[in-house]
């Protein structure tokens, strides 16, 4: 009787332990609704852009093959649903899936526990949740996907193999979602591959390669090819003869080298110390589990993986760093087991009094961060979400200065194109800013297109022609488009598009605005105006009768020679002001940093004039002195 | 004579009847002539770090201090063996006189042969006892590798890993045999524990890989004996040496000591845990990637088939250590990763030995050949292939190590092969400061150009520069950096050297801070600018950018 009870405690607080892990993470989100990085906001604005109705590759740009294009119809279709930011949709998906599959792997391990013994996985399945809990960047990246779908499909596999008999419905589902996310990339069949071989290695249980995961698992891909060929010819045509020639000769232009790539920073040699450690733990425990040989295959299989990209891209490091972590946690697990069977033998309440003790320890660690999530924003000032439709705020540290820039010079909804080397700083902040793209180009490749003629010459004719291509068809969107906001990146994209005459050809109706993170801005004028020439008094006495209702924006416009677009968005911004300033409040932090900012500035001009006047005796002194010095002579 | 004597006395002889034992003898041996033929009639290829710690003994024995006269962080012990080829120069120089070069590649071949008779002369005893079977699966291919490490590792011989690795296999090899009740000479035992004990007393991070063999030992042995394990022979013998290394450490001066606790433990830990920024794009640090592929499987293949030949698992023990201490140099540089390459060049073939053989055992059971003697024939074939391959991707960077013709050259601007061999006089010092010695030796040693100044090793330059940074030089890194500036300064006021070469940013940016400039710039010339001509690949590897070195000539005293 006692027995029992200590065993439903014990498996109630390991229970509790693996939920309060997973949920103190919710808290970060919740009050980061808008923090995305640059490669996944982009999935969800091609998400955004196949929900209405848009055909890949033809129709929107991206270099990526087109699963992970519909998969992100997931996150945005979630954020529709409740209502939030599609940055959020994703966070909120993601850690879905992860409850989802720690709850799956909880109840494999609780229905097949002579397989998984709770001891020696209760800890891998703690560090499965708290890997996810550390990301922020990298959150719904590929490869996180990948890991998030294929652990619950290693468990089930191993358990296969080593004897058991799981449900044919739960295995089928498994194996098919698996197989929708090994399609993601081919080299995840390399490292599913290598899983099964240490399996094998392990149960030489050869049977159970025929299992109905395995069959499932097959299903997604072949659908996949066969979908593949039912998008439209132009789309799969621009897929050949562009994105993959470029992709495949271009990709290199950031690469680094190996060195930098397992060493160059912490959050790179910290995952492979970690796996050198949990190699070296492994030869030891290996006659103690059969687990421990898979794991070590998926370890090495996924290190391989990454040093194949040649890239120092941490999301392509995400599943060597969480199996290197899971193995040490199995090792950690099968040490507790020893340890705990020896002490059973003396007294069954070591049980329940270490998971008790698990239960505390992942709680004070819950709480820990949980206040470190409000610590951090404790200082920062928000940003409040209604600018952008929704409710809430979320710290402006979190946002680029280009996000701001778009904020303040379009309105919700209006179109932008951002023209850079690289995904950032165009995207998070056009998701993050509700402002879709004024182009099929989410971002640009012309310095792909540069390393893919250095890396292969004999086809720089083709490269040429690509880029040709791509720069007539970005600006013929701006031209039919008419996005509010062009960004083009001041080096090297500006020089590159100007060979090509761009601001000549395209740009005619709009006029530069100034700089933000290193990048030119382009708004939407009609005609070339110098923004500079008019200080913002001036801009009052404009617009004054207007707001007044004594003219119409296009009378003013002909006298004043400002262009129509300009006088509207000056009214527009003057009559926001207005109410801004108008609303009943005391202060705020933002306003307080203004003054403060304002009398330092007061400060600097008086010392300006200050030194001037110095200057100007010191000036005067020389004067003086020249005079003096040159009566002397004369004095003689 | 004893029947049992007799055994142990003809044991040589009749093991000649084994297949095994001949297969050994029949493609090791010609290979291994070859492979002693080919270093000894090479000039000039010994790796950068033994050619300077070759020059670091000389003078050493010429009555410098290390790390006060000179600075090179290798540990003590390394300056002490570094003598050994100066010692029997002097004693038999009357008889046979033999150049340095040439005494070291002698100790370096006895010591890849010592290695493989130990290694040999292990696994014919355990052959004879239960391990017998296991033992004829891991004989051959443990040959085989020998031979391929020899090869890849071509231009790294007399590396401290490299050594490491040959002390690394037999001790491995106790490790394994030690819980089967083989009996085995106890002073060869002790021996192989000695030179287990001494090796990993060459570098700090080096006991990790031995001592994880002993603690596999310990965690092994400890049903049947408990820590008595480590009473075996060749654990006393490491200890031994461990207790030898320490002895010799105390006897050294105390500014030598003092030097080494203060300056050179701090300045190596730092350089564990700071990370050149100049290591960024492609070509920026040499890409030894294929030791990861080639590791990777092999750890694979190791943990599977250790589950049957527990040999691999001391063997993967070390090999992961190799990995680590490569993570640890965070440069990537080949002599970094010659353990991890020894030691995966060994799972490989061994585990893919063992898997051939599972294979073709069920092959024949469905197939009535006689395909027995297939894989080992297919090694064999594969063993002398590869072996030819390797010798000449050996030869071709050879070349390339002696007349450089990379792809990118640097215009107007010599290479420092070159200008030092017209700059300079033979005998006559030259200092080449770099932030690594890889671009003065061999160099240097090889035209024997005496050191020139006292940053032999320039790693320090940017350490400390990067310190001023950060937090700036106080306490020991001061006096440190003091005592560089002062030996630089007296350096460059003596005109020790005849040409001075300043290599990189990192060490401009230190004369620089350092206000050494002026008085190089005072009794030097700066001319022609040179340059480390290399495409990033052995035997030339560097780190950063592809940058000119700075050329300074001394200038003649005014009569």
């Amino acid at each position: 009787m006692l027995g029992k009870i200590f065993k439903r405690w014990s498996l109630i607080c390991a229970g509790l332990a693996v939920v309060v892990l997973a949920v103190q993470r919710l808290v970060f989100w919740f009050l980061h609704p808008l923090y995305c990085s640059s490669d996944q906001s982009v999935y969800l604005q091609i998400g955004e852009l196949i929900l209405q109705g848009k055909v890949p590759y033809r129709d929107f740009y991206d270099f990526n093959p087109p699963l992970i294009m519909y998969l992100n119809v997931v996150p945005v279709t979630v954020a529709k649903l409740f209502h939030i930011p599609d940055t959020m949709g994703l966070s909120l998906t993601v850690e879905g899936i992860l409850f989802a599959a720690t709850a799956f792997v909880g109840w494999l391990m609780y229905r097949y526990t002579a397989y998984l013994p709770t001891v020696v996985f209760l800890p891998v399945l703690l560090a499965f949740v708290y890997f996810t809990g550390k990301l922020d960047t990298d959150m719904g990246q590929r490869e996180h996907l990948f890991s998030l779908f294929y652990f619950p499909f290693f468990i089930l596999r191993g358990i296969r193999h080593f004897g058991a008999k799981p449900g044919r419905l739960e295995s089928i589902i498994c194996g098919l979602l698996t197989g929708t996310l090994l399609s993601l990339k081919p080299h995840f069949f390399f490292l599913a591959m290598c899983a099964e071989l240490g399996f094998l290695a392990e149960s030489k249980n050869w049977k159970s390669l025929l299992a109905p995961e395995i069959r499932s698992t097959f299903v997604v891909p072949v659908l996949y090819v066969v979908l593949y060929f039912c998008l439209p010819k132009e789309a799969i045509t621009i897929f050949w003869e562009q994105i993959f020639p470029v992709y495949q000769y271009g990709v290199g232009w950031a690469a680094k080298t190996f060195t930098h790539m397992i060493s160059g920073f912490s959050y790179f040699i910290e995952p492979f110390s970690e796996l050198t450690f949990a190699l070296i733990l492994a030869f030891f425990l290996r006659p103690l589990s059969p687990w421990v040989t898979p794991f070590v295959f998926v370890c090495l299989a996924a290190m391989l993986n990454y040093i194949q990209g040649a890239q120092a891209w941490t999301y392509r490091l995400l599943p060597m760093a969480l199996f290197a972590e899971l193995l040490l946690a199995l090792e950690l697990g099968i040490v507790a087991n020893l340890v705990l069977n020896f002490l059973l033998k003396y007294w069954q309440g070591f049980r329940p009094l270490m998971a008790t003790l698990l239960l505390g320890a992942v709680g004070y660690f819950s709480y820990g961060r949980v206040e470190h999530y409000y610590s951090e924003i404790g200082n920062q000032l928000a940003f409040d979400l209604s600018a952008i439709g929704y409710h809430g705020k979320n710290p402006r540290g979190d946002m680029d200065s280009t996000f701001f820039s778009m904020l303040e010079n379009s309105n919700l909804g209006d179109k932008v194109v951002h023209i850079g080397t690289g995904i950032n700083p165009g995207y998070p902040c056009q998701i993050q800013s509700c402002r879709p793209p004024g182009s099929r180009y989410l971002y640009f490749m012309t310095s792909m297109i540069v390393a893919a003629i250095q890396q292969k010459p004999e086809l720089k004719e083709k490269f040429r022609s690509i880029e040709k291509t791509v720069i007539d068809n970005l600006g013929e969107d701006i031209l039919k488009n008419q996005p509010v906001l062009v960004y083009i990146q001041d080096f090297p994209v500006f020089t590159e598009l100007e060979d090509f005459h761009f601001s000549e050809r395209f740009l005619r109706r709009y006029s530069l605005l100034g700089h933000v993170d290193a990048t030119a801005i382009y708004k939407l004028t009609g005609s070339k105006y110098n923004f500079h020439a008019v200080p913002p008094a001036k801009r009052v006495e404009i617009i004054l009768p207007v707001l007044m209702g004594e003219k119409t924006i296009s009378e003013v416009s002909k006298t004043s020679r400002v262009p129509e677009m300009v006088l509207k968005d000056w009214v527009e911004r003057g009559k926001k002001a207005m109410l801004n300033k108008l609303t009943d409040r005391s202060s705020d932090l933002e306003d307080e940093l203004k003054t403060e900012i304002n009398h330092l500035n007061d400060t600097i001009w008086a010392k300006n004039q200050e030194i001037g006047k110095l200057t100007e005796q010191v000036w005067k002194l020389e004067k003086q002195m020249e005079k003096g010095e040159g009566r002397q002579p004369e004095k003689k | 004579m004893t029947e049992e004597k007799k055994g142990a006395f003809n044991w040589p002889l009749a093991s000649l009847k084994d297949p095994i034992t001949l297969f050994l003898l029949l493609s090791s041996l010609p290979v291994f002539l070859f492979a002693c033929r080919d270093l000894l009639e090479k000039n000039g290829d010994l790796p950068c770090f033994a050619a300077l710690r070759l020059s670091c003994a000389q003078i050493m024995m010429e009555g410098q201090k290390p790390y006060l006269d000179f600075f090179e962080w290798s540990q003590p012990i390394v300056f002490e063996f570094c003598k050994i080829p100066y010692y029997l120069q002097t004693v038999f120089g009357g008889i046979v006189p033999l150049r340095i070069e040439v005494l070291s590649k002698i100790i370096i071949l006895l010591s890849l042969l010592a290695s493989m008779l130990a290694s040999l002369y292990i696994l014919i005893k355990a052959r004879r006892h239960d391990a017998g079977n296991d033992v004829a699966l891991v004989a051959p291919p443990l040959f085989a590798s020998y031979l391929f490490f020899f090869f890849y590792e071509r231009l790294q011989l007399g590396e401290l890993q490299f050594f490491y690795f040959l002390a690394a296999v037999p001790f491995a090899l106790l490790a394994w045999i030690g819980n089967t009740g083989v009996v085995l000479n106890k002073f060869l035992r002790l021996a192989i524990g000695l030179a287990a004990g001494f090796c990993a007393c060459l570098d700090l991070p080096f006991p990790l890989g031995m001592g994880l063999v002993i603690a596999w030992s310990v965690v092994t042995g400890f049903k049947s004996g408990g820590l008595k394990v480590l009473w075996r022979p060749e654990y006393l013998g490491f200890i031994l040496a461990l207790l030898a290394v320490g002895g010799h450490y105390l006897l050294l001066p105390n500014d030598v000591r003092h030097a080494y606790e203060h300056w050179v433990l701090p300045i190596k830990n730092m350089s564990y845990v700071t990370f050149d920024d100049t290591i960024s794009g492609p070509q920026s640090a040499p890409d030894n990637s294929i030791i990861y592929y080639v590791g990777g499987f092999a750890l694979m293949m190791g943990m599977a088939a250790s589950a049957r030949l527990k040999v691999l698992v001391p063997l993967g023990l070390v090999g992961l250590s190799g990995f680590y201490f490569n993570l640890l140099e965070r440069q990537g540089f080949s002599r970094d990763l010659v353990l991890a390459a020894g030691v995966s060049i060994t799972l490989f073939i061994t585990a893919g030995y063992y898997y051939a053989n599972v294979f073709f055992q069920w092959l024949q059971k469905i197939w009535s050949g006689r395909l027995r003697h297939v894989p080992i024939v297919a090694l064999a074939l594969f063993s002398l292939s590869t072996s030819y391959a390797l010798a000449r991707r050996a030869d071709i960077a050879y070349g390339m190590g002696i007349n450089p013709h990379p792809k990118e050259k640097v215009l107007g601007a010599l290479d420092i092969n070159i200008a030092v061999e017209r700059g300079s006089k033979w005998k006559e010092p030259v200092s080449i400061l770099a932030d690594t010695p890889d671009c003065a030796y061999p160099l240097l040693f090889d035209l024997e150009r005496p050191p020139g100044g006292y940053l032999l090793n320039g790693r320090p330059a940017r350490l400390l520069n990067h310190l001023q940074e950060i937090d700036g030089i106080v306490g020991d890194w001061r006096e440190f950096y003091e005592h560089i500036l002062a030996n630089t300064r007296t350096d460059f006021e003596n005109k020790r050297a005849a040409l001075v070469f300043v290599h990189g940013a990192h060490m401009q940016v230190f004369l620089e801070k350092g206000d050494l400039l002026p008085t190089l710039g005072e009794n030097y010339d700066r001319v022609q600018d040179a340059y480390f001509a290399s495409d990033n690949l052995e035997p030339r590897e560097f780190l950063g950018f592809y940058y000119a070195i700075a050329q300074y000539k001394k200038r003649a005293d005014a009569r």
